[in-house]
């Protein structure tokens, strides 16, 4: 050991000798809050490699010159400069750093480290900007505060960092709680028992957690108790109401509209047929209009009723019935606190939201509790962390969309009436004629009307979830600097889902009625009478265990080594089950028998019409098994440069031998320099100044392939004997998909950091990425599916934070920016235009951002006919069919990006005495959507139900005013996917809102008022305000095309006792 | 205080090393779906096999490139893919750089076949399950060469011992990876390895397997003498066809089928040796497209053929529906019928004229209306006998897609040599003998991926 010791020796001493003497200086450095003596704070001369660090009782001493003058440093410390007295001990005070940069700790789920001495690109929402907002899961608070963090409306990720740089993997970035990975549900985490969050961005800072941290990393940390501080409960409360969803932005066709095309297609004869079959629906209007034309004498009071309907308007009931007012309470307490070798942290938290939807609701119930334990002269650390949490979410009402009918293709008709006067179910026409209705019941079957009302009010779907983690920790410090450390966490989530459709439902009258067969005068009923119990169940268990060593040491004030190394492995068991109950008795919880076997079953409508009943049981056995080393180090030199470097190798059973046994490590690398550290650093305005660079590679997963040859039992063949097809053909030379990342930036502080804030340039590249590349036939295969693709990404984050005025009234502004140019640079294999336009797939295409809009050229539209036009080998046309099948993949209008290019957000604080307020506005910018319009399909709109009708062409000189088609004379499919996909609805989505607005009122004891405890806090906090400008020329809201996010609104009170 | 020091690094060190050793190293082959099926069993490799609907549908445009069928504009134009309209014309370009599924469904199952033997090499099996190993190893390989003998007939040039060892052939793929490309080869060796496969098949496979879609040695027999017919090695067919015969003789006397039927012929009747099926090319579910004329008028009037193989549709319009398939699809296997014209055919070669005719007779006698008086076929010399025989064996194997290797073949002797001709409305096309459009052009995704050489047109 003393040989070791030696060495290290024999390498750092030469860089810290060579010392000239004039004067001995003495003195002491402490903290200005408590005179605490700061242990290890450099003190150096400026302009000159000479330097000291105090010691434990922060002492020091150096020799100097006269006119020398001492720059005095500490990690969490403002740094401070002095010309020393040449006489007596000297006293630095230094004071620590608030809200400033180099304060922070950041996490890595491996280790934690000073900021200053990060390399990587790492960006910390500390606890108060997490309290900042109010909402039941905590990954939302997370929007509108981190640059380059984007919430994503449409793919195949909810969150993305940087961009997407996989194209079929996962593309959720990688959430860590606690050191571990976790991949249950973001709900099922209470905000109030957070600390802080980092967020992993580049490979440097993410590269540790190697093939899982190509999508970015989210590390999540928890509060916990701190030695000897005396019992605290702090205590959070808080309710947000919203505004009714605004139904009446749902653009639809009006009543009067609605009627007018009905009566148009009656008079054509559209609905004979549907009258004819004796069981298909018609809408009350047509009823009515084939009474008028049977029964002439009724004809006068058939048009009374048509008339009245048409001022009847369906959404006056979604927003009476439907839809209220959510109302969201939370309510957390916590007691931290500890002694010399214990501390604690116990908290309870519950949730109970009101949903907009009537009926709906969801609650959580958390409880943890996390002890830490020093023993033997704190040379062994014990933590225990329990955490579980139970929510529940009623689901009885699944929302207007739901509410269908079969004749008018899809939406229900505008002129429903759901209730009467006073408020009872009213039935309304869906599946089935009022005819078809009437004979079942004389059949003796269960009356066979839907009303939509009820439905929601007998409707029982519950699913439950409980998550229980468990962990537990060692760290032995075995030698001054090197501790060692075992972790294992446990986890465990079950959900079930019990979906009960009682017999008066009519999910389950329907099933029952459908394949009701009467026999003479008996039924027989191939779906039992009673309930329909729909059960779906999970469990996933985890085991995640992970062995560690440390070293952290500083050499000679100016050497600071920081070494991890360990192993880890993690198993997870995903077990799936789902089946249905027929003929549930809910009071004796018996169920009844049916035959699944069954193809032919006739329906009672029609026996030359036959079905199954369905077979709703499933199981599923999934196994995900890694095992990975990595290592990662780090060397400061003089808290002016730092290199870093970080390795890991990750194996997985979702790959071959072949890619197991090659482990190609993911690796980065990292340089930062503290510049303003330097002696020869003289910009006074701007005394912190800090550059840095990593380069590296993450990888990500993707589960969907095999290295395996796969397949998949598909059936019997004509003989009764068992089949199989090749799902996956043999692919041994599989491999992680990697992601390459180079970051630049900056971070500066003015002087008093008036004005701090970084800037950071990033290059990505995706390689090796699995897409589908086209292989010649004779291989057996025609499409590959393996490392084929790649994207690449650049874009800058910018975050920027100015403190306008210091004093009594303090005003703050936080900017954040974010912009990125990402696409796809590697994609052999081209699909049929229609894939990229009308698919509504991201299917890739090369040179293109994965999310894009593309679309037909549009031509105006033709002032004699109204009909749109479009482009045929550069000539104006209406040849549909010719022009849908001359686009191409090449040339095709491509609009732009799905997913916002710039966004970013810059939020004013106030804050004057107690008082704090805060409003965050926020920008989404350089990029498109589609708006909706009618397609009129073969029954003028009726079907597309799209209020875009009564703007259509009608006229010739109504090209001047609409781009909406006119009625065409025949259905033409091809004209409506002309018109619908072409880019005439593509338009700028950019748009810059007013997201939310905060205020408190913080009481302190401090303030000396005699108070019953330590602080208090009221808040309140408004959200969704509204837009402050959009690009589109469509009048509406581009991210909401349906409806628009409510406004909501909250009040709280934090509560902290002493 | 030094001694408690290294006592505690030995027990972090024996720790670790228990951890580490703690993951044996079947902890990373697991597999991630419990449902995956990673072939690895026999019974795995048995349902690739029995995935009829790849392993046992074969070449179609071949049998709407011969002579079997005539069809007007109009239906040529319903026709749902390009392909199948430029075949009827023998077009310069069939596929229009679009796919061909005749090469796709082939290498398909060359595919299929492969992934199997190479499962089977890592199979380890007892005695008790030697003969079920043999079994499915013969099949694959029947599988294979069968597979590689149409796309040689589709895509190489016709046959011909004198230029097969120079002229391009079609890439022999051997193993189940999907980055060999072995490139074209010569005809001759496409030949040697079709042989080559169907000698061991032979060592492997029972006589019979349970079901006709899985191949027996009969098949292989079947098969191998029409490939030796094809190749003009009229001694070798003739020993197949002797063996195959000796153990599956049976013909269907079709005075035991229904005239009327609109399928007369059952799935598995007593000539199946191996159930094959065109893929379900749009022209033949066609109600428009007709058999051509002259031969559907060839037929004596007491040849039940005549009334079990046609269905009229009014306006000289004749479908087909003698298939043995008891479906509409069309039947591209085996059947005994096909193996006595085969040995027929070579007996007359080889100047053996009395047992030429005599199996000649045994098939026709099975085809004659039993209420008339079966005249019986006789011929003076070789070439008479051969001129009757194939004669009816372009009558009897309609729409198997044989008559398009036939064509290949004959067309190199000038007694038998033919030019096809199609009118369709005022165009008329024509296929002279040894004519470049008797090999079908490598679809373009095949050379675009694989660089091999396109064929001549």
């Amino acid at each position: 050991m003393n040989r070791i010791l030696f060495f290290i020796l024999l390498f750092v001493l030469p860089a810290a000798v060579r010392v000239t003497a004039q004067i001995a200086v003495k003195g002491r450095v402490v903290s200005s809050t408590d005179n605490s003596p700061l242990s290890g704070a450099a003190i150096k001369i400026k302009r000159q490699s000479i330097g000291v660090s105090s010691n434990a009782d922060g002492s020091f001493s150096l020799n100097v010159k006269p006119s020398d003058t001492l720059i005095v440093s500490y990690t969490g410390y403002h740094t401070l400069q002095i010309i020393p007295l040449l006489s007596g001990n000297l006293v630095v005070r230094l004071d620590p750093l608030t809200t400033s940069l180099e304060e922070v700790v950041v996490s890595t789920g491996y280790q934690t480290l000073p900021k200053e001495r990060a390399t990587g690109s790492f960006v910390k929402v500390d606890n108060e900007l997490l309290n900042r907002s109010v909402s039941t899961g905590l990954i939302d608070r997370l929007k509108d505060v981190v640059p380059g963090l984007s919430f994503n409306r449409l793919g195949n990720s909810t969150i993305s960092i940087r961009g997407q740089s996989t194209i079929y993997g996962n593309a959720q970035p990688l959430i860590v709680i606690d050191n571990f990975p976790y991949d249950g549900d973001l709900l099922d985490i209470n905000p109030n028992d957070v600390e802080s969050i980092t967020i992993l961005k580049d490979a440097a800072a993410a590269s540790i957690w190697g093939a899982r941290a190509g999508n970015g990393v989210i590390v999540i940390t928890t509060k916990r108790g701190r030695l000897n501080t005396p019992l605290r409960i702090s205590a959070n409360s808080n309710v947000t109401a919203s505004s009714r969803p605004d139904v009446y932005s749902d653009n639809r066709l009006s009543s009067a509209d609605y009627i007018e095309i009905e009566k148009r297609l009656f008079n054509e004869g559209y609905y004979d047929a549907a009258r004819a079959s004796g069981y298909q629906p018609l809408t009350p209007v047509v009823e009515l209009l084939y009474l008028k034309d049977t029964d002439p004498s009724k004809a006068a009071d058939a048009d009374a009723q048509i008339e009245a309907l048409k001022s009847q308007d369906v959404r006056k009931d979604f927003e009476k019935y439907f839809y209220q007012r959510s109302v969201y309470q939370q309510y957390a307490l916590n007691l931290n606190g500890g002694s010399a070798a214990h501390s604690y942290y116990i908290s309870a938290g519950h949730d109970r939201n009101r949903e907009s939807l009537v009926n709906n609701g969801y609650r959580r119930t958390s409880f943890s509790a996390e002890n830490t334990f020093n023993l033997f002269r704190d040379k062994l650390r014990i933590n225990t962390g329990i955490n579980f949490i139970y929510s529940r979410d009623q689901n009885d009402n699944s929302g207007t969309s739901a509410i269908t009918n079969a004749t008018a293709g899809g939406a229900i008709y505008p002129y429903a009436k759901l209730a009467d006067g006073e408020g009872n179910p009213l039935p309304v026409v869906k599946n089935y004629s009022n005819s078809l209705i009437a004979a079942a019941a004389e059949d003796g079957l269960p009356d066979w009307s839907y009303s939509p009302l009820q439905e929601i009010r007998i409707a029982d779907n519950l699913s439950k979830r409980k998550n229980t983690r468990f962990n537990t920790g060692l760290i032995y410090k075995i030698w001054n600097g090197l501790n060692a450390s075992l972790q294992y966490q446990y986890q465990d989530i079950s959900s079930t889902g019990r979906n009960y459709y009682s017999e008066e439902t009519y999910f389950a009258r329907d099933l029952i009625n459908r394949f009701t067969q009467v026999d003479g005068s008996a039924l027989i009923r191939p779906v039992p009478l009673g309930g329909i119990l729909g059960m779906a169940e999970q469990s996933a268990v985890t085991n995640m265990f992970r062995g560690q060593l440390d070293f952290n040491r500083q050499f000679l004030t100016k050497h600071e080594v920081s070494v991890i190394a360990g192993y880890e492995v993690r198993e997870t068991k995903t077990d799936d089950r789902s089946y249905r109950y027929y003929g549930y008795d809910a009071e004796h919880a018996t169920s009844g028998i049916v035959d699944y076997t069954d193809i032919n079953l006739p329906y009672y409508y029609d026996s030359s019409r036959k079905g199954q009943i369905p077979n709703m049981d499933a199981t599923g056995l999934y196994n995900d098994r890694y095992r990975s080393y990595y290592a990662n180090a780090s060397y400061t030199y003089d808290h002016r440069i730092t290199i870093s470097g970080s390795g890991r190798i990750d194996q997985s059973n979702l790959f071959g031998v072949k890619t197991n046994q090659k482990g190609v490590p993911l690796w980065s690398t990292g340089l930062s320099w503290n510049v303003s550290n330097e002696s020869f650093y003289d910009l006074t305005f701007l005394p912190f100044m800090k550059v840095r660079m990593t380069y590296g590679y993450n990888g990500s997963v993707n589960k969907s392939v095999s290295a395996y040859t796969t397949a998949s039992l598909t059936g019997l063949n004509l003989y009764q004997l068992p089949y199989a097809t090749i799902i996956n053909p043999p692919n041994p030379e599989l491999k992680w998909e990697r992601v390459k990342v180079l970051n630049a930036g900056i971070d500066f502080g003015t002087k008093g950091e008036r004005l701090t804030g970084s800037l950071e340039y990033y290059h990505k590249q995706g390689i090796d990425l699995i897409g589908d590349t086209p292989f010649p036939p004779s291989s057996g295969i025609t499409l590959f599916r393996g490392n084929t693709a790649g994207t690449s990404g650049n874009g800058v984050d910018i975050s920027l934070s100015s403190k306008n005025t210091t004093g009594v009234l303090r005003w703050n502004t936080d900017v954040i920016f974010s912009h990125i140019n990402e696409k796809i640079t590697n994609y052999k294999m081209t699909a049929s235009v229609y894939n990229y336009i009308q698919s509504g797939l991201y299917v890739p295409l090369e040179g293109r951002p994965l999310y894009a809009l593309y679309s037909y050229q549009w031509a105006g539209l033709d002032p004699s006919s109204g009909d749109p036009q479009g482009y045929l080998n550069g000539t104006v046309s209406k040849d549909y069919a010719a022009i849908l099948n001359a686009v191409t993949p090449q040339n095709m209008i491509f609009n732009g990006s799905l997913r916002p290019t710039t966004f970013g957000s810059v939020r004013n604080s106030f804050s004057y005495k107690g008082l704090d307020l805060s409003f965050n506005i926020v920008y989404r910018l350089g990029y498109y959507y589609r708006k909706n319009s009618v397609s009129y399909g073969n029954n003028y709109g009726l079907s597309s139900n799209n209020g875009d009708y009564t703007l259509r062409w009608q006229k010739p000189g109504d090209e001047a005013q609409t781009t909406v088609p006119s009625i065409p004379a025949t259905a033409n499919n091809n004209r409506d996917m002309f018109y619908r996909y072409s880019e005439v609805l593509a338009d700028k989505a950019d748009n810059i809102r007013l997201q939310d607005i905060r205020a408190g009122y913080t009481l302190n004891k401090e303030q000396g008022r005699k108070l019953p405890f330590k602080s208090a806090e009221i808040y309140a906090y408004a959200n969704n305000i509204g837009l402050i400008w959009k690009a589109t020329r469509f009048g509406m809201d581009p991210e909401n095309q349906r409806f628009n996010l409510p406004f909501t609104f909250s009040l709280g009170l934090k509560l902290t006792m002493n | 205080m030094k001694k408690s020091f290294r006592s505690e690094y030995i027990t972090i060190v024996l720790l670790f090393v228990f951890l580490l050793s703690s993951c044996e190293k079947g902890f990373l082959d697991e597999k991630p779906d419990q449902s995956l099926v990673v072939p690895t069993t026999l019974s795995d490799m048995q349902a690739l096999l029995d995935n009829v609907a790849i392993m046992n549908y074969g070449a179609g445009l071949p049998i709407l490139a011969s002579d079997d069928y005539t069809v007007s504009r109009s239906t040529l134009n319903s026709f749902s893919t390009a392909a199948e309209r430029n075949a009827y014309v023998w077009a310069a370009d069939i596929h229009e750089g679009g796919v061909s599924e005749d090469w796709n469904a082939l290498y398909q199952q060359i595919f299929y076949a492969n992934v199997v033997m190479d499962g089977l090499q890592k199979v380890e099996v007892n005695s008790a399950q030697q003969s079920e190993w043999n079994r499915l190893m013969g099949s694959a390989l029947f599988f294979r060469a069968y597979a590689f003998y149409q796309l040689a007939e589709e895509f190489a040039a016709p046959y011909d011992a004198s230029a097969a060892a120079t002229l391009p052939g079609i890439p022999v793929k051997l193993s189940s990876d999907v980055n060999e490309r072995p490139g074209r080869g010569t005809i001759a060796s496409v030949y040697q390895s079709v042989q080559s496969d169907f000698t061991k098949a032979l060592n492997l496979l029972p006589v019979r397997q349970a079901v006709a879609t899985r191949p027996g040695r009969h098949a292989v027999w079947a098969l191998l003498a029409r490939i030796d017919l094809t190749m003009q090695n009229y001694k070798e067919a003739k020993r197949f066809a002797d063996s195959c015969i000796s153990f599956s003789p049976a013909l269907i006397d079709f005075n035991t089928l229904s005239t009327s039927s609109t399928r007369p012929i059952a799935l598995d009747n007593a000539e199946t040796i191996f159930n094959y099926y065109m893929i379900d090319y749009s022209f033949a579910a066609s109600a428009s497209i007709s058999i051509s004329p002259e031969i559907q008028s060839s037929y004596d009037d007491h040849d039940l053929r005549k009334l079990i193989y046609f269905r009229s549709r009014g306006n000289n319009v004749f479908n087909f529906k003698g298939n043995y398939t008891g479906n509409r699809l069309l039947f591209t296997g085996l059947a005994t019928d096909e193996v006595y014209l085969i040995r027929a055919e070579c007996l007359a070669r080889l100047n053996d004229i009395g047992s030429a005719m005599a199996d000649l007779n045994t098939l026709m006698k099975m085809r004659w209306d039993n209420k008339a008086v079966f005249p019986g076929f006789s011929a003076e010399n070789s070439n008479e006998a051969l001129q009757k025989i194939l004669t009816e064996r372009r009558k009897e194997l309609i729409t198997r897609g044989t008559r398009w290797s036939d064509l290949r073949r004959l067309n190199q002797d000038s007694r038998f040599a033919v030019t096809l001709s199609r009118s369709l409305d005022n165009d008329t096309y024509d296929l002279p003998p040894g004519d470049d459009r008797y090999t079908f052009p490598i679809p373009q995704n095949e050379i675009n991926g694989s660089g091999i050489e396109q064929n001549p047109r």
